[in-house]
C-alpha cells in the first residue's frame, strides 16, 4: 500500500492517534467498543491521492474515526488508509450508518455490510463522486424528473 | 413503500408540509393511527460547503460558514478559526475571547428562544410565541450594532474580531441582562407552568441514555437524558475554565425535560454575558488592531480538530492544510445530522400527531443536517 505526501499529524487535544491496516482497524475498533467507547464522535474521509493527475479513482483514501468513552471520558483517534472498500461499523455504531452513506455519496467509498448503502445528499442520477481530486466540475448537471 | 398492506397507509412528510418547517422530508407508514416505520429524505438544501472550502480561499469561504445553521452564525465561525488558529499555533488576546464569548452566549439564547418559540406556534399559543420571538428580537437588534448583520453576521476573524465593542452597546446589553428576570417569569408562565404545554410534552419521546450515546447525540438533547457532558467543561476552550457555571442534568429524557432545560440554559447563558460585561466595561478602551488582509491567511501545514459546544450539541471541525492559501480538507461534525437517525427510533410507535412535538424536542434544524 503506497503512502504518498503523509501530512503531519498534531493531536491538539491530547488523544491518542493510531495508524492500523484496514483488517487490523476494524479489530481494533471492535475491541475498543467492548472495552467502553461506545460514542463515535466522527468519521471523516481524505483523498490522498495528488492533484494534477487524471488517474481514475486515486484509490487511496485516508479514514479517521474519532471515539469517546462516556465513563473514563476518554477520546481516541485511529486512522486507516483504504482502496476504496471498508468493512462497514454500522453494526458496531450505530450512528456510523448514516455516516458511511455520506461518504460513500461524496467520495466514493464502498462500505461491505452495510444495510443501505446509497446516495444521501446528491440526487441518484448524479454522476460522480464530487469530493474526489479527479473529480472535474461540468458546465451543468441538471435534475430531471419534477 | 412495498411493505403498504390493506391496514397500513403510507404518507409522505415533504419540504413544504407545515411541521417540518425547513427543507427535510420523511416518508412515514401508518398502523391505524401508530407510526410503524419512518424514512427521513435529506439533501434538499445540500449546499456543499465542505467543496467549497477546499476551492476557494480562506477569506472567501468565512463569509459561507455562517450559511450552515442561520440560527448559530457565531459558533460556526468560531468552530473553523480555533481549527485554523491551532494549526498556527496563534494565541487570541484576552479581550478578543471575551468578546468570542460574550456574543457567543447571546447567540446560544437567540437559537433556544426561537426553537421554544416554534414550538408554541406548533401549540397554537399564538401570544406566548411572539414573547419569545420579542425578546430573540431584542438581541437580533444588539447584533445588528456589533457586526452590521442580524441573521449572519461575519463579525469574528482569524486571530480574533473585526471591531471593538463600544461602551453604548455594552450598557444596552447590560440592561438586558438587568430586565431579563422579570421577562424570565412570563416566560416559565408559558411554558412550566401550562397545562396544554405539559399535556403534550410530558412522558413523550422518551429516549434512555445508552440509546443517546449510541445514537451520537451531544448537548442538551444528552443532558436531557441523564449524562453530564458539556464539552465547555470537558475540553474547555477560550475562557470556558476561568468562568464559574454548571450545565444542569435531568434524567427522564422525555420531551418535556428538553424543553425545560433548553430555558434553563437561557437563565446561565445570561449568568456568563453578565461575568464577561463586568470585565469588558472596565477595560473598553483597550484595542485589536488587526492588520491581516483576508487574502493572505496561510496556514502551517498539518492538521487539527476543533470541539465547540453548539446550542444543538457538538460541533466538530477537522481542517487538513498543505502550507497554501486554499485549505486541502475541511469536514464539519453538525449534531442535528445525528439527531434524524434518533428521531426514527423514537417515533415508532407513537401517533402522528406526536411527530411535531418530537421533532422540535430535538431541535433538528435541516440546512444544518445538509450541509
Amino acid at each position: 500500500m503506497c503512502r504518498r505526501k503523509r501530512l503531519e499529524y498534531r493531536a491538539f487535544w491530547g488523544e491518542i492517534i493510531m495508524e492500523l491496516e484496514a483488517i487490523q482497524a476494524f479489530k481494533m475498533l471492535n475491541n475498543l467498543k467492548n472495552k467502553g467507547f461506545i460514542t463515535l464522535l466522527s468519521l471523516m474521509a481524505e483523498d490522498l491521492s495528488p492533484i494534477e493527475t487524471d488517474i481514475s479513482g486515486g484509490e487511496n483514501f485516508r479514514l479517521t474515526y474519532t471515539l469517546y468513552n462516556p465513563v473514563l471520558k476518554e477520546f481516541k483517534e485511529i486512522q486507516t488508509i483504504v482502496n476504496a472498500e471498508m468493512r462497514s461499523v454500522s453494526t458496531l455504531f450505530k450512528s456510523a450508518k448514516y455516516d458511511e452513506m455520506e461518504i460513500y455519496d461524496l467520495f466514493g467509498i464502498k462500505f461491505k455490510n452495510h444495510p443501505k448503502l446509497d446516495r444521501i445528499f446528491l440526487d441518484k442520477n448524479f454522476v460522480g463522486h464530487p469530493l474526489r481530486n479527479n473529480y472535474k466540475m461540468p458546465e451543468t448537471q441538471t435534475k430531471k424528473g419534477y | 413503500m412495498r411493505e403498504v398492506t390493506k391496514d397500513k397507509i403510507a404518507v409522505k412528510i415533504e419540504p413544504n408540509h407545515p411541521i417540518t418547517r425547513d427543507m427535510i422530508g420523511f416518508d412515514v407508514i401508518l398502523d391505524g393511527e401508530k407510526i410503524s416505520k419512518i424514512n427521513s429524505n435529506l439533501g434538499f438544501s445540500h449546499k456543499g460547503i465542505e467543496k467549497a472550502g477546499q476551492d476557494r480561499y480562506i477569506g472567501q469561504y468565512l463569509p459561507a460558514i455562517e450559511k450552515i445553521d442561520y440560527f448559530a452564525p457565531f459558533f460556526y465561525s468560531h468552530a473553523f478559526l480555533s481549527a485554523l488558529e491551532r494549526l498556527s499555533e496563534i494565541e487570541l488576546p484576552l479581550y478578543a475571547q471575551y468578546v468570542r464569548v460574550l456574543t457567543m452566549e447571546l447567540n446560544r439564547i437567540t437559537s433556544h428562544l426561537s426553537n421554544l418559540g416554534r414550538f408554541m406556534d406548533v401549540l397554537n399559543c399564538r401570544s406566548a410565541a411572539f414573547h419569545f420571538f420579542n425578546m430573540q428580537n431584542e438581541i437580533l437588534n444588539i447584533f445588528e450594532k456589533i457586526s452590521g448583520g442580524r441573521i449572519s453576521c461575519n463579525y469574528y476573524v482569524f486571530g480574533g474580531v473585526k471591531n471593538n465593542i463600544c461602551r453604548e452597546i455594552l450598557t444596552e446589553i447590560l440592561n438586558f441582562t438587568s430586565k431579563f428576570k422579570e421577562k424570565f417569569k412570563i416566560l416559565q408562565g408559558f411554558t412550566k407552568e401550562n397545562p396544554v404545554f405539559l399535556d403534550r410534552t410530558r412522558n413523550k419521546g422518551i429516549i434512555d441514555t445508552q440509546n443517546a450515546l449510541e445514537y451520537s447525540i451531544t448537548g442538551v438533547n444528552l443532558r436531557a437524558s441523564g449524562l453530564n457532558l458539556d464539552f465547555r467543561k470537558e475540553k474547555p476552550y477560550l475562557l470556558y475554565d476561568k468562568l464559574e457555571f454548571h450545565a444542569p442534568t435531568v434524567f427522564e429524557g422525555d420531551c418535556y425535560s428538553r424543553f425545560a432545560l433548553r430555558l434553563d440554559e437561557i437563565k446561565i447563558s445570561v449568568e456568563l454575558v453578565k461575568q464577561c460585561l463586568d470585565w469588558l466595561l472596565s477595560n473598553c478602551e483597550e484595542k485589536c488592531n488587526l492588520e491581516i488582509k483576508l487574502s493572505d491567511i496561510c496556514p502551517k501545514a498539518g492538521a487539527a480538530v476543533s470541539f465547540t459546544e453548539g446550542p444543538r450539541g457538538l460541533i466538530m471541525c477537522h481542517v487538513v492544510s498543505d502550507g497554501g492559501k486554499k485549505l486541502k480538507r475541511v469536514k464539519w461534525r453538525t449534531p442535528s445530522f445525528y439527531s434524524i437517525q434518533i428521531l426514527e427510533k423514537a417515533l415508532i410507535g407513537l401517533n402522528l400527531a406526536d411527530f411535531a412535538v418530537i421533532f422540535d424536542s430535538l431541535d433538528i434544524n435541516s440546512s444544518e443536517a445538509d450541509r
